[in-house]
């Protein structure tokens, strides 16, 4: 470092850097020379040494207590309680704890879906049994003009006195509107059911109704309302015995 | 033993600490011995009560543990170690105090820490060698530059605050701080290369 002026006052002002006392003009033209001169962070570097020599000075105070001690003494201590194995047994832990919760929604799943299951196989059983049963009959639905792709079947074990009711490719209505099954025997008009298809335009049901075993025909119509007397809309299916 | 003794003390700080993050607890040991009055005396020093000082000193040397930061690429451990203790204790000043300003002024010190060059200054001297000859640089500065100095670095004052408690113009505060600054590092020239 030359002794010219310059060089004074830049020294100067790496000190003032050091000691945090640079005003913003000083701070951006030192900022500069560092820029063009990075040779002038190892000045920087010297000067902050220099500061931290300053403590040799002190009075030659001791602490109290064994500090020596009580930091190794901590420090033993958290090494011995801290090192990976906490780390790694937390791992293992939520690893475990999501295991234990995928296990138990999955697990939760297969319960559902076993009852589902049951529930079906009863289901197929019961029709099986109903199949089995003598003087059962067959009724099968076609859509009229109004619903040209509705069709269905109605099956029926009068010595059950139980029938299934099975339909597709039904439009779903709006309001109170329902679709109504009325078992036709002469001179009479029997509503049987009042039902709505499910999303995809199909209705599964079981009945227990005798007007059923009785009918000449059957026929379904969109009621206003449910539990309509007699049938205040046109037929929309008309049912025939095929069995 | 007596072998595995010298080899330690003739270590550097920087192998020292970095045994010590290998897992070496004992090596916090070796940097307490070389170090650990300097730490505690500074904060006594700035704090002025000698269980902050202890309750500080530990909580420092621990930190060494939870966060060893210290990187030898940028400069010696032992300026590390007593940046990183005056920032501290700035810290708990700052807490104390519950004051504003003046501590911004301080920020740009507190931000050097860890930015220093890899010499160890004072690897082969020891620590009554090195208290002389830092109490004999300290006496040839004027009194005024030492003071502003030291009010700088062991009481965390602002230029301006400096200038009003000595009722002295804040730039020859400023002046006297910066060529007392420059005059230490001639004068200490040896132990810091």
């Amino acid at each position: 470092m030359t002794n010219n002026s310059e060089s004074h006052n830049l020294e100067e002002l790496l000190a003032g850097y050091v000691l945090g006392n640079l005003d913003e003009t000083e701070l951006a033209w030192l900022n500069e020379q560092f820029t063009a001169n990075p040779q002038l962070r190892e000045e920087v570097k010297q000067l902050e040494a220099t500061l931290t020599l300053m403590p040799y000075e002190l009075p030659e105070n001791v602490p109290k207590s064994d500090l020596r001690q009580a930091i190794l003494d901590n420090v033993q201590a958290k090494y011995s309680h801290k090192p990976r194995l906490p780390r790694l047994s937390w791992i293992i832990g939520a690893v475990t704890a999501f295991s234990t919760l995928w296990l138990g929604i999955n697990n939760y799943g297969l319960r559902q879906q076993l009852a589902s299951a049951n529930q079906q196989l009863e289901q197929h059983q019961e029709l099986i049994s109903l199949l089995r049963q003598p003087n059962n009959r067959l009724v099968s639905f076609q859509g009229l003009e109004a619903l040209p792709t509705a069709s269905g079947s109605l099956f029926i074990a009068p010595q059950k006195q139980k029938a299934v009711l099975a339909l597709q490719n039904l439009p779903s209505l709006s309001g109170k509107q329902v679709y109504r099954l009325w078992a036709i025997s002469p001179g009479k008009k029997t509503g049987c059911a009042n039902f709505t298809p499910d999303r995809e335009g199909t209705v599964h049901l079981e009945l227990s109704n005798d007007a059923l075993s009785n009918a000449n025909s059957l026929l379904i119509t969109i009621e206003p309302e449910a539990n309509t007397l007699q049938p205040k809309g046109n037929p929309i299916m008309k049912g025939y015995y095929s069995l | 033993m007596i072998n595995a003794d010298v080899e330690t003390k003739t270590k550097t700080d920087e192998a020292i600490f970095a045994a010590f993050k290998g897992g070496d607890s004992n090596a916090l040991g070796t940097i307490y011995d070389r170090y650990g009055l300097l730490v505690y005396r500074l904060i006594y020093r700035m704090l002025n009560n000698s269980q902050e000082a202890e309750d500080l000193t530990q909580e420092i040397f621990l930190s060494l543990q939870e966060r060893p930061n210290y990187n030898p690429q940028r400069g010696s451990f032992y300026t590390y170690l007593m940046m990183l203790t005056r920032s501290r204790t700035i810290d708990r000043l700052r807490a104390k105090r519950s004051q504003g300003k003046f501590w911004q002024d301080l920020g740009k010190i507190k931000d050097l820490v860890g930015r220093h060059n890899s010499v160890n200054p004072i690897d082969s001297v020891s620590i009554k060698e090195r208290a002389t000859k830092v109490r004999q640089a300290l006496e040839s500065l004027s009194s005024n530059q030492r003071q502003i100095l030291e009010l700088s670095y062991y009481e965390g004052l602002s230029q301006s605050e400096i200038a009003k408690r000595l009722n002295l113009p804040l730039g020859t505060v400023k002046t006297h701080s910066r060529r007392g600054l420059l005059q230490l590092r001639k004068n200490l020239h040896n132990l810091v290369n």
